[in-house]
């Protein structure tokens, strides 16, 4: 069972909603990320949703598409929020979290995965 | 900022404006801002006939710099008379070099898609001229 199926059991049983806030990686800063991941748990979220900032966030509207742009001039991307969610995951092993962005920077990271791949296979 | 030069370069196939195509990125997969004397070449995008043809191996994508492009417009205006667009100046560099290495009774067919009326005022503010 994963930890989204547990939390939605959970919340069932206690004939709860979920709370689930987004936010964006990266943004306001590289460093508060991670805090704030942790103070949305404190807050009550029930499984987080971290946008992967993006250059051209043309599915959201202008709040997120601001943020996205501030988290690019930072450098965060995909990478950032993927470390981002290992640390997390450091302290809290329980709440979920959904990674919402768009199709390139993961194909890219399919792309990097596969030549590396191809370096351990042979 | 990277110059638009997308076939030849790395780029990846990825989506833009909801087109799946060849897409100038970055190494996360952020799109690139990018850089071209013509209007209609700075763009990180491919067209797919393009992208297509690049597949299928039916055309070959060569770079050419702004100064060629700017080049190969005057050399066209003086020795012919015709101001081509700066998009198709690119074409016209690129057959003004093939042809170099080629027989001096061979054809050489090259598409000038566009006029250079548009692109007047952009030279010559590039070159320091006042119209």
């Amino acid at each position: 069972m994963t930890r989204l199926d547990a939390a939605f059991s959970r919340l069932r049983a206690s004939d709860r909603k979920a709370l689930v806030p987004f936010m964006t990686a990266g943004d306001p800063g590289l460093d508060t990320t991670v805090p704030v991941m942790h103070a949305l748990v404190v807050a009550g979220a029930d499984v987080i949703e971290l946008g992967v900032p993006f250059s051209d966030p043309m599915a959201d509207g202008p709040v997120i598409q601001k943020a996205s742009e501030r988290a690019i001039a930072r450098g965060a991307g995909l990478t950032h929020a993927l470390e981002s969610t290992r640390e997390f995951r450091r302290h809290d092993p329980d709440t979920p979290v959904v990674l919402m962005g768009y199709l390139n920077p993961v194909e890219i990271i399919k792309n990097i995965f596969t030549s590396k791949l191809h370096k351990y296979v042979g | 900022m990277s110059h638009s030069i997308r076939l030849p370069a790395p780029v990846s196939f990825q989506a833009i404006f909801g087109n799946r195509t060849y897409v100038l990125c970055d190494d996360e997969g952020q799109i690139t801002e990018t850089h071209s004397v013509s209007a209609g070449l700075d763009y990180p995008g491919v067209g797919p006939e393009h992208a297509f043809l690049k597949d299928t191996g039916r055309a070959e994508y060569v770079g050419v710099t702004d100064d060629e492009a700017l080049a190969a417009f005057h050399q066209l205006a003086r020795t012919e008379g015709i101001l081509a667009a700066l998009e198709s100046s690119h074409a016209i560099a690129q057959a003004i070099k093939l042809a170099r290495d080629m027989p001096v009774d061979a054809i050489v067919l090259c598409n000038l898609s566009g006029r250079g009326d548009k692109d007047v005022h952009t030279i010559a503010a590039r070159e320091g001229i006042t119209l």
